[in-house]
């Protein structure tokens, strides 16, 4: 980089003068508080989708968001996925949601459980063709080491089905979160085409 | 240094009256797209509604999850509203987001997520569904039945991809 001397200055024999207040220098371009880090479409099905390094990749941020557009090929009408951090898969979960089914609303969730199960999320191999459930998962100081994990979503799908649902959920665990991973709950697949997008959120 | 997530695609904001605000020429070379709206009714309540690619047929489908004052309710309807009781009034007390999953994606039915408010009313969380495969190019933003005011803002995001 080129120094810069103010022009008043005598005691500088070798100096280049800039007409740009950038003085040579590249342009500082702000990206905002959010940084798409990892997107992913299938190409093939797959039961789970994985996302690692965190650690390396996202610690700068002070949140992450999840995005999926999936669908599964469970034989039926509907499916859903489970949400784990750090690979464990002890009974450190809880999970609660609020939904509407078109016709009613009802309410439900599960504590000292192996996932935070992201619930009736996907559509499946009997849903209206073409349809996919869509979903936003907010993860909460996810590198905080003095507090658990939390999560909040917001899910569902329509079609053959009616879903919409709102759903929190923790991990009971305060270590810094490296890898999430989405796992087909039934142990069937995301179908190819399914996509996922990670968020660094400062 | 990463990519910044979300971009500002087009603004508007109404300077008279209109029946509709739409967004055309939409490019497709991001992942989702976001609508954030103030709406403001020249009369009364109005719900909002989308149309994509100017298809005003009986594709759209919604399913919801809404407070009014009273109570919390689950309905579904036939319809392209992206409100229930978050809906728009002359006050200028409403606002929307609407977010668009792969929306250029040419394998999919295009769903949408909607969450509104307004305090007065209530909230509402939606999950629609426009039954086309065909890549969305624009969205018109209007009240279903009324007069999009002056003052009325429409903003439209895309999601980057990495």
């Amino acid at each position: 980089m080129t120094p810069v001397f103010p022009l008043s200055s005598s005691s500088f024999g070798d100096y280049q003068r800039y007409l740009s207040a950038l003085a040579g220098n590249t342009a500082y371009v702000p990206t905002g508080d959010q940084e798409i880090l990892i997107t992913e479409t299938l190409t093939a099905n797959q039961s789970s989708v994985t996302f690692s390094s965190l650690d390396t990749i996202a610690s700068a941020f002070q949140n992450l968001q999840i995005r999926i557009t999936g669908r599964s090929n469970r034989a039926a009408d509907n499916s859903e996925f489970d949400l784990r951090f750090n690979s464990d898969t002890g009974t450190n979960y809880t999970w609660h949601y609020m939904r509407s089914t078109g016709s009613a609303t009802e309410s439900g969730g599960s504590s000292s459980i192996d996932s935070v199960r992201v619930y009736q999320s996907l559509t499946a191999a009997s849903s209206t063709a073409n349809s996919f459930g869509v979903t936003v998962i907010d993860i909460l100081d996810p590198f905080e080491t003095t507090k658990n994990t939390t999560i909040r979503a917001i899910t569902g799908f329509q079609g053959s089905l009616n879903r919409v649902l709102m759903e929190t959920g923790s991990w009971l665990n305060a270590n810094a979160v490296t890898s999430i991973s989405l796992t087909e709950y039934y142990g069937s697949n995301f179908i190819s085409g399914s996509t996922f997008s990670l968020i660094g959120v400062k | 240094m990463g990519t910044t997530a979300w971009v500002p695609i087009a603004e508007t904001t109404l300077t008279s009256s209109a029946s509709s605000i739409v967004m055309s020429s939409i490019p497709s070379g991001y992942k989702d797209l976001m609508v954030l709206a103030s709406g403001v009714s020249t009369s009364g309540t109005q719900d909002q509604g989308v149309y994509f690619n100017a298809d005003t047929g009986s594709n759209y489908n919604c399913v919801i999850l809404y407070s009014s004052p009273s109570n919390t309710v689950g309905a579904a309807t036939s319809s392209y509203i992206i409100d229930y009781y978050g809906s728009v009034t002359t006050d200028n007390t409403a606002s929307t987001t609407l977010q668009i999953f792969d929306y250029a994606a040419t394998d999919k039915h295009k769903s949408y997520l909607a969450r509104s408010g307004r305090a007065a009313s209530g909230t509402d969380l939606i999950v629609g569904r426009w039954a086309s495969t065909s890549a969305i190019t624009s969205i018109t933003y209007f009240l279903n039945g009324g007069t999009l005011a002056t003052g009325t803002t429409v903003a439209l995001w895309g999601l980057n991809t990495a």
